[in-house]
């Protein structure tokens, strides 16, 4: 289990870190905590983070980074649905897909 | 290496040669799928764990500490940092169309054994490498295109042979692909009515993602893939009302209907058809791959199609050719690709972290692919060989009739009769499934097969199988408009340096013409395949095959004269090897389907019949417009034949005088790679 928690870490260490794992910081067993606790943390922590590997590998979270950088920048961003439609456009302008 | 590892990888090697050696022993006798998988997974884990790992710390010698154009050029736009996984992820579903799915299953007809040796064995040493290498390639010259580097590293004739040999590639491509899709939905009802709801489905979700709910691909992908099940579902009462008759249609108006389909995406704004059906179809895909994983796991089914079949000898009934070279033309994706060194070479080296990831992406990608293609095969091999021949022979081998196919399959030594036959497709809901020549509907019936035999569902055996057409004609839909789009664009920038106008991307005129241009071309190659009575296949997938290897040639051309610019001749045997085999494999497959004196394999051979038949007057009149239309697509498949046979030799030769050059030390070898600097990113 602690080799699976590694392996999600690893696996999003870089993707925004939701608010629910905030609340339960890693590791719990040994500090009070059951077995059956830690293993339904670890199950909502995977759940979690095939969520948000979901998000990324959609391009969800584009948009969120996208706005961010233009504000660093000083530019005026893009609504949503210009992004949506400016990203869609780029990504098809070249080859995407194989046989 | 710890001793336990070590331990570990020699049972994984000992399980490997257990494995193969029961499937290479097995005379006469049907095995379990559960050999062919388990001898893949120990193969493609040690490949992995130890030739990937050798390549990338001494022959490329990947450096972690080197910034990738991902952290030194990044924009938010093109250059993006990106996780390891996240990234595996799109390159994944980049390189995985419908090739593997097909290729094996047309191999299928030389017995299971050389196709899936060939993807194993050739997806390790080849395709694998070819992916990897070519990332590394591209990662260290910031993100750079095949063709860039072919005409930099190379010379500007390298660079042109690899810009006309992508459009070509994707011309074929798509018209046999397409073909694949006619074959699959001919006189199919609900298949057809399932296809045709994809469209406003798409449209649907595109509405919603630019207008409703901008950007949320997630949610609008669950809710596509509902309405999709339900199309599925209601494609039966479609099949079984009188509507049935309004969604039967012959190899021609089909046919038309995907020409007019690549024109529209082509032509309408990309948010409202092309990326939400692809979206669409990128989550379908993934999960059916996996589900079929899952399912040959649990089925664990017999393999019923002997390891090596009669037609080895060239007489095969799907396309005609010995299993040497049109094996290795048959199956590209899964083994080895062309086609994946433009995505390798494209958007994957710009987003990429670090260098040391190139191992993973690239070679572990092609082998996820690689082990698709094992699935496929698997899926082939449940079908008895009687029915798997009497779906996939084109009614022009095996006769018209349902009585004369199976007189004529069965004589072949696998019989087969006609009320299993009629049963089956009643199962399947068709009317038929004689002279379904292109793999997908076979694939859809052994897909069906360990699906209703996992789930233990034997009366839903038709959802499965249209479920399973759906999911292969969306895969074929993905590469078909998305070829076609940017086809247009590579056409647009070529005309442009003719007369401006015609380069502009957003005039109306220009994308009309270009798009219109190019749907003609691979129109008129996926007609010629729907009207050829030999089923189209026999002459049109050797094309794609041939020129998906040729793409593959440049690549390793590429590859191997950047390795000996790197110091690293020694090595170049990597993709040297590899290289020598694409080129023995393209030469005579092309030589013989151009010069072949059988009518069933070369090109000018069988124009010539046709041109005695004419001239003896042997041809009743009715036939004689369409019999010349017959030998000129013969003489016009030789002529393309000959222009990739031509592409590999220029390639070729300007590449072995570079190397010669560099050996002799008449020529310096500069390497043009981005300057080195030092990354602040962490793995």
């Amino acid at each position: 289990m602690e080799y699976l928690k590694a392996v999600l870490r690893k696996m999003t260490w870089d993707l925004p870190p939701h608010p629910a794992l905030a609340r339960y910081p890693l590791p719990l067993e040994g500090r009070g905590y059951s077995h059956a606790w830690g293993c339904t943390q670890s199950c909502a922590i995977a759940l979690k983070a095939f969520w948000q590997y979901l998000r990324e590998v959609s391009g969800e979270n584009d948009y969120a980074r996208y706005h961010a950088r233009a504000l660093a920048e000083g530019r005026p961003p893009m609504t949503p649905a210009e992004f949506y439609v400016a990203r869609q456009q780029h990504k098809y302008s070249r080859i995407n897909r194989c046989c | 290496m710890r001793p336990l590892k070590r331990l570990l990888w020699a049972v994984i090697a000992l399980l490997a040669a257990l494995a193969l050696g029961r499937i290479a022993t097995a005379r006469g006798e049907s095995i379990n799928a559960v050999w062919l998988v388990a001898a893949a997974a120990c193969l493609y884990a040690l490949g992995f764990h130890f030739y990937s790992r050798w390549i990338a710390y001494r022959v490329l010698e990947l450096d972690s500490e080197r910034a990738t154009p991902a952290e030194r050029l990044e924009d938010g736009r093109d250059f993006v940092p990106t996780n390891k996984w996240v990234l595996f992820g799109h390159h994944f579903a980049a390189i995985a169309g419908p090739g593997p799915l097909v290729g094996p299953i047309l191999a299928a007809q030389f017995g299971y054994l050389p196709g899936t040796l060939w993807i194993i064995f050739g997806g390790i040493l080849g395709g694998c490498v070819q992916d990897f290498v070519t990332l590394f390639c591209s990662i260290r010259r910031d993100g750079k295109s095949l063709g860039q580097m072919a005409k930099e590293e190379i010379s500007p004739v390298g660079g042109w042979t690899a810009l006309f040999a992508v459009l070509f590639i994707m011309i074929i491509l798509i018209a046999v692909i397409g073909l694949v899709v006619v074959n699959a939905l001919k006189a199919s009802p609900w298949g057809l009515s399932t296809i045709m709801m994809i469209i406003p489905i798409a449209m649907l979700l595109g509405i919603y993602l630019r207008y409703l709910r901008p950007g949320r691909v997630l949610e609008a992908s669950v809710l596509g893939f509902l309405m999709v099940v339900g199309a599925v579902g209601g494609g039966r009462y479609v099949a079984e009302s009188q509507l049935a008759h309004y969604f039967t249609y012959g190899g021609v108006a089909l046919a038309w209907m995907i020409i007019l389909y690549g024109f529209a995406t082509s032509v309408l704004p990309v948010w409202l058809l092309l990326a939400p059906r692809d979206y669409l179809a990128t989550f379908i895909k993934l999960g059916t791959i996996l589900a079929l994983a899952l399912g040959i796991l649990l089925a664990h089914p017999a393999m019923l199609l002997p390891p090596l079949t009669r037609f080895t000898d060239g007489t095969g009934p799907i396309f005609s050719g010995k299993v040497f070279p049109f094996c290795f033309i048959t199956i590209a994706c899964g083994a080895i690709s062309g086609f994946h060194s433009l995505i390798a070479s494209g958007t994957t080296p710009k987003l990429i972290r670090k260098e040391i990831q190139a191992r993973a992406i690239g070679y572990g990608a092609m082998m996820m692919e690689s082990f698709v293609g094992v699935m496929a095969m698997v899926a082939a091999t449940v079908l008895r060989p009687g029915v798997y021949f009497a779906i996939n022979s084109p009614a022009g081998v095996v006769g018209a009739t349902a009585d004369k196919a199976v007189q004529t399959i069965s004589g072949w030594g696998f019989p087969v009769t006609a009320a299993t036959m009629s049963d089956l497709a009643s199962r399947v809901g068709e009317i038929t499934l004689f002279n379904r020549t292109g793999g997908a509907p076979s694939l859809a019936v052994g897909m069906a097969h360990i699906f209703s035999g996992t789930l233990g569902m034997g009366g839903l055996e038709a959802i499965w199988y249209h479920f399973a057409i759906m999911f292969e004609a969306l895969f074929i839909l993905t590469v078909l408009d998305a070829g076609t789009r940017v086809g247009r664009f590579m056409l647009q920038d070529l005309l442009g340096h003719f007369w401006k106008p015609l380069g502009k991307q957003g005039g109306f005129p220009s994308i009309f013409l270009t798009s219109a241009i190019i749907c003609a071309a691979w129109g008129y190659f996926l007609l010629q395949g729907v009207r050829d009575p030999l089923g189209g296949i026999n002459s049109l997938w050797p094309l794609f095959g041939i020129s998906n290897q040729l793409l593959a040639s440049i690549a390793l051309c590429v590859c191997t004269t950047i390795l000996i610019k790197m110091g690293k001749a020694r090595y170049a045997w990597v993709t040297l090897a590899p290289l020598a085999w694409l080129i023995s494999v393209t030469m005579t497959a092309s030589y013989q389907k151009i010069w072949d004196a059988s009518p069933r394999i070369g090109f000018l051979s069988h124009a010539r019949m046709l041109q005695d038949q004419l001239a003896a007057g042997a041809i009743p009149a009715a036939s004689v417009v369409q019999i010349q239309r017959l030998i000129f697509n013969d003489r016009l498949d030789a002529a393309v034949t000959a222009v990739f046979a031509l592409f590999v030799v220029v390639i070729l030769v300007e590449s072995g005088r570079h190397w010669f050059l560099y050996a002799m030390g008449r020529r310096e070898p500069i390497l043009n790679e981005s300057p080195a600097q030092l990354s602040r990113m962490t793995a």
